[in-house]
């Protein structure tokens, strides 16, 4: 597939003021999300995975903009996002949409299923009276769920139901592309390959494309054709599914498989991570990742890793891959 | 929710509802349901209070009887008195006043005026406690030069929170008339404070919540987002502080009168009733003890079931 991506990310930036004093000056920067580049074409899945707090959500809200990028460019189909004001915001918001992790704060409590799915329609005129229910209807049904279900409350509901409420909320505005941040991540392992499976036939069915957000690398196997690993506000490497999973390159893309093997419960995990992550507010010279980093070269700690290009769908940013590079011929990383 | 039920299945245990929850947690709370039954029984009795002395007089609590001053409670009406002038069964019940009027029609008619000035000043200061509490926790970051809203409205209700209240309702109130409009205005201008952080904490928090940046993707309005889904999810404090908030108010009221600053004839309050009674403590004691212990009961009231509601919107409560 070489069709142009349907959403691109240059250079992404997200630093959070810390603490303002009494003149709003910051007392320092949490950098969450440092210059992250990255693509995603129609119909297809990239995964987003790395440990917790490397910035993952921060990068899949600053995409829809929940949350104001310090910098850097989002285009979606060919539009400036960051540059877009109120309005014309609004009406691109209906083709980008977010399914949240927590099943139950991402509905909202006092409102009933019917009208957290049907409300975009009906607030921005869409379909309303007879035609709304029915579409409402139709999306419930698409989801799993019984269309009967559409004048109950969501606390009615299992997780797993209320996941694929959200799910349905964010199909009513017919999106191309959603943000599922770790989607499934906060259901029991039945419900979770369940509701996998729905997003996958939703994709199939509507074209869509997904940024799939998630720790868990068992889930990146079955939904993501591509996996971007992200490590204290940067990405480290990217690849295909089975590249990344059969060769990966980077030292932290290692250590993150390695200590998670195919679930089985009867071996133990191997803690092949050294040490906890450094905080982002003061990330380590050169390589953020040196620290932990068993390979490490004498210079990792002062010289700040180039993308290299190593194959034509395989990308990392490390030192000990400096010589195998095909030359850094492109800056941004490709699949 | 168990692992083996298939996430499309039929409904799990029907978990109640927030409201329902509550209800039922205060229904638990003996004292909280006496205070609501009081507080119930006195807005009927403010009603009744309102119809009768002053649609169709039935208790008249204006009628000066210079024969029948200081009758002490359950006390007969003077046979000198033009019929007209007679309590309705011929008995004062709660006694007389100085000019002989009957204290159980000013205690009626007060009623209302005590109840109406305690609600109306809490509205008002939800009114503007809300708004205010509302724009800094969802338009905080907005900058006005070099300031933010919130920083700016917070500030200012760090302000008014230092200055004393009841002092600066003692200036106004000796630069304004002492109409029962400017006493409720007052008392409502200078509370808000409480409801405006409690307001803003709740917005702040809530602003980062699943469900109001699934509202803000789908591109709702801002007032659809304030007023749909953030305000409904942030009145429960709101309501616990605004019932304490008007025993609050009626003291206040009850406070102003007492120093001779509060709602003026002919209206009558529970709280110029007491004011007027304290002159002759000696000589008609329940002309004080009786407005007295109205306002000792409406006050307790408010304050338990605040007190109640305040318990059974606690999370750690609610999950057991
Ligand atoms: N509003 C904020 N203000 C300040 N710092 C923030 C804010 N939001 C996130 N951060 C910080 O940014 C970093 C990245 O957070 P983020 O939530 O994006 O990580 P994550 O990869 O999604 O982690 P997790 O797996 O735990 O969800 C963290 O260190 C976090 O503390
Ligand atoms: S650049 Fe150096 S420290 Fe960083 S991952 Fe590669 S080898 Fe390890
Ligand atoms: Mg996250």
């Amino acid at each position: 597939m070489s069709t142009a991506a349907l959403l691109e990310v240059r250079d992404l930036a997200k630093h959070f003021a810390l603490r303002r004093g009494l003149l709003g000056r910051p007392s320092g920067w949490i950098k969450a999300v440092d210059g992250v580049s990255f693509h995603v074409r129609e119909g297809e899945t990239l995964a987003l995975v790395g440990e917790s707090g490397c910035g993952k959500t921060t990068t899949g809200r600053a995409v829809l903009r929940l949350i104001e990028p310090s910098s850097g460019s989002v285009t979606f189909d060919g539009q400036e996002l960051l540059k877009l004001n109120a309005g014309d915001l609004q009406r691109m918001r209906r083709d980008i949409q977010i399914v949240f992790q927590d099943p139950y704060s991402s509905l909202n409590p006092r409102m009933t299923v019917g009208n957290i799915v049907g409300e975009a329609l009906r607030v921005h005129g869409i379909a309303r009276g007879a035609e709304l229910n029915e579409r409402v209807a139709h999306i419930l049904e698409r989801v799993g769920l019984s269309p009967d279900f559409r004048h109950r409350y969501a606390h009615e509901f299992s997780g797993g139901q209320r996941q694929r409420v959200g799910i349905a909320r964010a199909l009513a505005m017919a999106p191309r592309f959603i943000v599922c941040d770790e989607a499934v991540s906060a259901l029991d392992v039945s419900i979770q390959a369940q509701v996998i499976n729905l997003l996958k036939d939703l994709q199939d069915e509507y074209r869509l494309a997904y940024l799939f957000i998630t720790h868990d690398l068992n889930v990146v196997r079955h939904i993501a054709q591509r996996v971007a690993v992200m490590y204290l506000g940067r990405i480290v490497e990217t690849a295909g599914t089975d590249e990344l999973f059969d060769n990966p390159r980077h030292p932290y893309t290692r250590a993150l498989l390695a200590a998670n093997p195919l679930p089985d419960p009867s071996s133990p995990r191997p803690r092949a991570l050294r040490g906890d992550v450094p905080s982002p507010l003061t990330p380590p010279p050169g390589c953020a990742f040196h620290p932990r980093c068993a390979e490490a070269l004498a210079h990792c700690d002062r010289q700040t890793p180039t993308w290299i290009q190593i194959a034509r769908r395989h990308g990392v940013a490390c030192h000990l891959h400096q010589n195998t590079s095909r030359q850094g011929d492109d800056e941004i990383p490709d699949g | 929710m168990h692992a083996q039920d298939s996430s499309t299945g039929s409904l799990i245990a029907h978990t109640e509802s927030p409201w329902r929850l509550f209800w039922q947690l205060l229904q638990r709370d003996r004292l909280a349901m006496a205070g609501l039954g009081i507080l119930l029984a006195l807005a009927v009795v403010a009603l009744l209070g309102k119809a009768t002395t002053e649609w169709l007089v039935i208790f008249d609590p204006t009628t000066v009887r210079l024969v029948d001053k200081f009758r002490a409670p359950l006390s007969e009406a003077s046979a000198l008195l033009p019929d007209a002038d007679r309590p309705l069964t011929g008995v004062y019940l709660l006694g007389t006043d100085e000019l002989g009027r009957d204290v159980f029609a000013r205690m009626l008619q007060g009623s209302f005026v005590s109840m109406s000035i305690g609600f109306v000043a809490v509205g008002i200061s939800i009114a503007v406690g809300v708004v205010l509490g509302g724009i800094a926790g969802y338009y905080g970051e907005v900058r006005i030069g070099p300031v933010t809203v919130d920083t700016l409205i917070m500030r200012f209700t760090d302000a008014m929170l230092c200055i004393p209240i009841f002092f600066l309702i003692l200036v106004v109130v000796a630069l304004l008339p002492a109409s029962i409009y400017n006493i409720m205005i007052v008392i409502g201008l200078t509370r808000w404070m409480g409801i405006s952080r409690f307001v803003r904490a709740e917005f702040l928090s809530l602003r980062e919540q699943d469900f109001v940046l699934a509202a803000r993707a789908l591109g709702l309005p801002a007032y659809r987002i304030i007023f749909w889904h953030m305000m409904p999810n942030a009145m429960a404090p709101v309501l616990v502080t605004a019932t304490i908030g008007v025993a609050t108010a009626i003291l206040t009221e009850s406070a102003l009168s007492f120093l001779g600053f509060g709602v003026q004839p002919p209206f009558a309050t529970w709280g110029n009733i007491l004011a007027d009674g304290k002159n002759f403590i000696f000589d008609a004691p329940w002309l004080f003890f009786i407005p007295g212990f109205a306002i000792f009961v409406i006050v307790l009231a408010f304050n338990l079931l605040g007190e109640g509601m305040r318990e059974a919107l606690n999370p750690k409560l609610q999950r057991r």
